[in-house]
């Protein structure tokens, strides 16, 4: 038992290491974006909690804040993939392009939201 | 929406105050006329105009083409088998069904005709022969054997009996008659002691009379649906001047009286047939927003309503405020959401207020007022009642706080990540 | 031309409004046009559902609605006075012609123009559409299959340009779907489909990711901003399988980035830590939506989508669903006359698809699979299917064709050796006679596809000659003109909308069919003894009765016809309703061995009131029906509480007031009465 766990620690430090390491060769660009991506997580999570320990009660509050945390989540993960250098799916796109469809999906999705909201 | 019958109960009121009412007599023997001269100048005293008429008179008429030509009617024709002119059974119902009043007197020998007519309008009278008995508690007389009762088994109403406040026993000597159980238009006026009993004089009694036991109707009134009034009673001898007059009487068990009331107690109730007392009107209904005036198609869910009405009843020919403390609404939607109490103001308005349901739909305010003697009320107000609006429910919750943050900090997050991915190269 | 098509229909009955649900939707277009938007929202319609109201607002599909009265005050700015009705009549035709602009457009992004043409060609012509989108059809499947379509086709953009932009269209597109049609949670399921069997299929790309997962997230807002669907746009089942389908989304892009990043080794041993970890979650993540979905009787699944599920669920359970035709399984046949061509093309196209398969042509097959599925359980979703058999239709066609020509243009080349110019000189000509063929073949197809609006009803004479009987306008306008306003009109809820709005009078019920109790109540008073039937009514404040009969003409959909599911709807909830009361030997009959609950019932003594000396003089025989072929049970019907006010020409609608209670009551049962018994006393 100890053992495995010990395994799976030294497994789980290999893999953090690695992983490290080769995170810091992505561009800065695409680490920003994931950094907004950490952040509309966390608040989804809070807000997921939040929900746990309050109740449903304004339920249409709590699923427009929800989703808008996750729609933001989703949109980035879409900005990032068309910006990635690293994927060739996205060649001829340029990234100013990529990202005015961003915010137009953006402006669509918090229009919505605050639709819900109220 | 105000029920018809309503409406005609207004009329049928308003028609009472104007010149002489007329009233037809029919009698089967014209020495009744003498004998019972006493109720009739009671009534002519109290301003009809009566016309004596031959129950078999060939040119009686009740009806001109569709114009009733008298507003009231009064029976004393029990041995009738068939009357002159256009009247018969069918005339009298219908007579009764356009909403005017009656007084059916029978004895202790009712003719199918007349037994059958005021099965029709609810009473069931026993068969022709049969003498109410009572062998314990009956007045002592010369000729009249077990069969003279005194009766003090008045309606506890005031609407019917009115001045007859001393409540004088009634001498009665005829036949008696029953109520369905499931009757909610008849009312006994007078009942007959415990110990009298329905049967044919003379004969044994081999099983149980069924109309015994204080369940025997002597005098009974039924208000129908048209508003109109009906009166029967069981004894022509209890109008007649003899018993109005009578000295004074003691019966079996020993009490001495020294007066019947048959006097007072045929002429209130025949004023209470006739609509001069017992009779409501409402008018006014109305219901608004707590505190407005105006009357709104509908409301919505948990607003608060008023409710109210005046309520006149008649007396003495004049409309006074009605003052009793059992008056209900409902607000009914399939079932009664809201029962409440209405207070008055002794002046006849009655009102109450209370909070529309917290569900929707198409209620009815409902009256159902049904005190003995008194002109039944059902009246039912439509109104619809609305779900809130989509912009009437509580925003900006303090719980929903937290979720507002997210959304605004995701979107200024959004703007910050604006700006670092094009200016950040 | 697909408008043109439907206008035949227009031509042949003027410019009315045909069925139920029409009606409906035209008297909320009627009160979108005068009280504006936000009023319909809150609209409470106290006229229908009496006494418990409708908030129409919140249980309509309102895309339909919104659709004619934005073309009818667009009409108005632009001066064009025209009537709120002939806009409705004119809304399906229109809306089945950018249907076929759309049904063009997927296929072009699927195959390429030419099956798109071939396929807008089918979309036009295909019978099951037609029928549901001829002038005068105002119903929501008439936008709804657009919209339907559009949202495909949106979707397979988004899938191949691989664009936020498309995605976000595809959202709003489908935030059209939802306002129009319940139809809408079939995208919700294809959609996830499609992505599970792509990502199982090794087809997982950044492009589906787009498409899907912003489409998903502010599809599913959207939908919960319509207040019909509301809250159940995540509370129920339904949607479910969208959620679980993005959850895998995640999980596998997440496997594939940490794939890309890890060097192979310490790939190796994220693996089995994702996997073990994952696991776990998401076992956990499914009990608690199993838990939740076990607390719910029906599972949260809706009655109508547990039909489609199990079919026989319906006829056991929920007898309203079951009892509407269109809820039925079709017959066989029916794919062939709803479908023609289409039909016999279809597996051709399907199988065409697979060359090459491509995520986009993978949503085609997999659209059509489930289509076929779905109307195979229930008729109405026939229309589903009408979509997907055309574009399959139109791509064997085109595959087809262009076989042909290619064999065609190589024997040129090879002859002539003509410049590539020519060529597509040369196909056009050929292709005519092809298409030409199909166009001449038109008004056949819409000859058989078009109902036969069912307030107008149509037969042929003994000489030819076309009777229209008009009978159900000329009841409801004998309503409208001689009741009073607040007069309350029960039927079976089959009538409902056309009397609200055809009538404007109160009704119990409608084919809003969504309190069953309150139906029940209504089917159980039909089925009860006249006195009983009328305290029902009399409790409920009707004032009049509505029958539907067909034995004078022989009209077979009327409700004697549809009396056995009154009574197994009103036996749903009141046990002392039996069916087996009212069968006769054999089943369900009207003639002398009919059930005998049926000879007393009210709904048989309201058809066939008078009718026996009625017939005598039109069959020869006394109390004959035409519809069911016999005499009927019981000649000498007499009404006791209701009184015959109308009867239409040809007896199809027979209104009977329902009396008030008499001014006396006599009869009353009185036990000491001893009147028609004779006293043994009296014989002593």
């Amino acid at each position: 038992m100890q053992r495995s766990i010990n395994d799976f620690k030294s497994n789980a430090a290999v893999i953090l290491k690695s992983f490290n390491a080769e995170y810091t060769k992505t561009p800065l660009r695409i680490k920003v974006i994931d950094a907004f991506m950490v952040y509309a997580l966390l608040t989804a999570a809070v807000q997921f909690l939040y929900m746990l320990c309050v109740g449903t009660f304004p339920f249409n509050s709590f699923l427009s804040g929800f989703f808008c945390s996750v729609g933001f989540f989703v949109l980035s993960v879409s900005l990032r993939m068309q910006v990635d250098p690293s994927s060739d799916e996205f060649k001829g796109l340029l990234p100013e392009r990529a990202y005015a469809d961003f915010v137009l999906c953006g402006c669509l999705l918090f229009l919505v939201v605050w639709n819900f909201m109220g | 929406m105000i029920t018809p019958v309503f409406i005609l109960l207004i009329s049928a009121a308003l028609t009472c105050q104007a010149s002489a009412q007329k009233v037809l007599v029919l009698l089967d023997d014209p020495l009744i006329r003498s004998t019972h001269s006493l109720y009739f100048s009671d009534l002519t005293s109290r301003g009809y105009d009566i016309f004596f008429k031959s129950a078999s008179d060939r040119k009686l008429q009740l009806k001109d083409w569709d114009e009733w030509l008298y507003e009231k009617l009064i029976i004393f024709a029990p041995s009738a088998t068939d009357f002159g002119g256009d009247i018969g059974e069918g005339t009298l119902l219908e007579f009764v069904d356009a909403g005017n009043d009656a007084v059916i007197v029978v004895d202790s020998n009712p003719s199918e005709l007349m037994r059958s007519t005021v099965a029709d309008i609810g009473i069931d009278l026993e068969p022709k022969g049969t003498l109410l008995t009572d062998h314990v508690d009956y007045v002592r007389s010369s000729s009249d054997g077990h069969s003279l009762i005194a009766s003090e088994e008045f309606v506890a109403s005031d609407a019917i009996l009115g001045n007859f406040t001393d409540r004088s026993p009634i001498l009665f000597k005829g036949t008696a008659a029953s109520i369905s159980p499931e009757s909610t238009l008849g009312i006994s006026i007078l009942g007959a002691p415990e110990t009298a009993f329905s049967h044919f004089p003379g004969k044994a009694v081999i099983e149980n009379p069924l109309v015994a036991n204080g369940h025997a109707t002597l005098v009974a009134g039924v208000q129908a649906r048209s508003g109109a009034r009906v009166v029967v009673a069981g004894s022509v001898d209890m109008f007649s001047n003899a018993y109005f007059t009578l000295a004074g009487f003691e019966t079996a068990s020993g009490n001495k009286f020294s007066k019947a009331g048959n006097r007072a107690f045929c002429d209130e109730v025949t004023q209470w047939a006739f609509h001069q007392r017992g009779v409501l009107r409402v008018t006014n209904l109305h219901h608004s927003h707590a505190g407005k005036q105006e009357q709104p198609e509908w409301y919505r869910v948990t607003d608060d309503l008023q409710f109210g009405l005046d309520i006149h009843e008649l007396a003495g020919g004049i409309w006074e405020p009605y003052r009793a403390d059992d008056v209900q609404v409902e607000f009914v939607m399939l079932d009664p959401y809201v029962r409440a109490d209405l207070q008055h103001n002794d002046q006849g308005h009655f009102h109450t207020a209370f909070k529309v349901p917290d569900v929707y739909g198409v209620y009815k305010f409902v009256i159902n007022y049904c005190k003995p003697g008194y002109t039944p009320l059902d009246l039912a107000k439509r109104v619809s009642v609305r779900p809130f609006r989509h912009n009437e429910f509580e925003r900006f919750l303090v719980a929903a706080y937290p979720y507002y943050m997210s959304v605004f900090s995701t979107m200024a997050a959004f703007f910050l990540f604006g700006f670092v991915f094009l200016y950040h190269k | 031309m697909a408008f043109s098509l439907r206008l035949f229909s227009v031509v042949k009955y003027e410019s009315v409004i045909h069925e139920f649900d029409p009606y409906f939707n035209f008297r909320v277009t009627i009160y979108l046009t005068k009280e504006g938007f936000y009023n319909l929202w809150n609209w409470f319609d106290d006229i229908t559902w009496y006494p418990l109201g409708r908030v129409v607002g919140g249980t309509v599909y309102p895309g339909l609605i919104w659709t004619a009265g934005v073309m009818f005050k667009v009409l108005h700015a632009l001066n064009v006075p025209i009537n709120v009705q002939e806009v409705c009549v004119f809304t399906a035709p229109l809306f089945s012609a950018f249907c076929s602009l759309a049904a063009y457009l997927l296929v072009k992004e699927i195959r390429g123009r030419g099956a798109g043409l071939t396929a807008a060609a089918f979309m036009a012509m295909v019978p099951s559409y037609i029928s549901r989108s001829v002038a005068g059809s105002f119903d929501n499947e008439g936008v709804a299959i657009f919209a339907l379509v559009f949202v495909f086709f949106l979707y397979v953009k988004a899938l191949n340009t691989g664009s936020l932009a498309w995605s976000s269209a595809a959202a709003l597109a489908y935030l059209y779907m939802v306002a129009s049609w319940g139809g809408y949670s079939f995208i919700i399921n294809l959609l996830p489909i499609h992505c599970l069997a792509s990502i199982f299929t090794g087809r997982l790309t950044a492009k589906l990711y787009i498409a899907y997962a912003p489409l998903i997230v502010l599809g599913t807002l959207e939908a919960a901003s319509i207040p019909v669907v509301g809250f159940n746009a995540v509370l129920m089942s339904e949607h479910f399988g969208a959620f679980f389908a993005f959850g895998i989304l995640h999980a596998a892009l997440a496997i594939r980035y940490i794939k890309d990043i890890l060097p192979v080794k310490a790939y190796n041993a994220a693996k089995t830590l994702v996997l073990t970890s994952g696991v776990v979650l998401m076992s956990g993540i499914l009990l608690l939506v199993l838990f939740y979905v076990m607390s719910s009787p029906t599972f949260g699944w809706t009655g109508r989508s547990l039909s489609l599920l199990d079919p026989t669920y319906a006829s056991k359970y929920i007898p309203i669903i079951a009892s509407v035709s269109e809820h039925q399984p079709p017959a066989w046949p029916s794919y062939f006359t709803d479908l023609q061509a289409a039909s016999i093309l279809m597996p051709a196209g399907l199988i065409a698809l697979f060359w090459p398969l491509t995520p986009a042509s993978l949503f085609l097959i997999l659209y059509a699979c489930t289509a076929v599925y779905f109307s195979g359980v229930m008729v109405r979703l026939m229309l589903v299917l009408a979509p997907a058999a055309c574009c399959l239709a139109g791509v064997a066609l085109h595959e087809a064709l262009a076989a042909l020509f290619k064999g065609v243009h190589a024997e040129q080349r090879e002859q002539e050796s003509r410049p590539p110019k020519e060529d597509a000189k040369a196909k056009k000509p050929s292709s005519k006679p092809a298409k030409a063929s199909f166009w001449s073949n038109l008004p056949g197809f819409s000859e058989t596809g078009r109902p036969i609006p069912r307030d107008a009803a149509l037969t042929r004479g003994g000489d030819g000659s076309i009777h229209i009987f008009d009978d159900f306008r000329e009841g409801y306008a004998w309503l409208r003109y001689n009741t009073p306003e607040d007069a309350v009109v029960a039927s079976w809820w089959d009538y409902g909308y056309q009397t609200t709005a055809m009538a404007n009078r109160t009704v119990l019920v409608d084919n809003n069919t969504w309190n069953n109790t309150h139906i029940a109540t209504v089917g159980r008073a039909m089925a009860s003894p006249e006195k009983q039937a009328w305290e029902i009514y009399r409790a409920l404040d009707v004032t009049h009765v509505l029958v539907i009969f067909g034995g004078f003409i022989g009209y077979p959909s009327d409700d004697i016809n549809k009396f056995l599911w009154m009574v197994r709807i009103g036996g749903g909830v009141f046990p002392d309703i039996k069916e087996k009361d009212f069968l006769g030997e054999g089943g369900y009959r009207v003639d002398n061995k009919a059930g005998k609950a049926l000879l007393d019932c009210l709904m048989y003594k309201l058809s066939y009131y008078r009718y026996a000396e009625a017939s005598l003089m039109t069959t020869g025989q006394m109390g004959f029906d035409r519809v069911r072929n016999v005499q009927i049970g019981k000649m000498d019907v007499t009404l006791e509480y209701f009184e015959e006010v109308f009867t239409s020409e040809h007896w199809m609608v027979r209104i009977y007031k329902v009396l008030d209670r008499p001014a006396r009551d006599i009869k009353l049962p009185n036990p000491r009465s001893t009147r028609g018994k004779p006293r043994k006393s009296s014989l002593s």
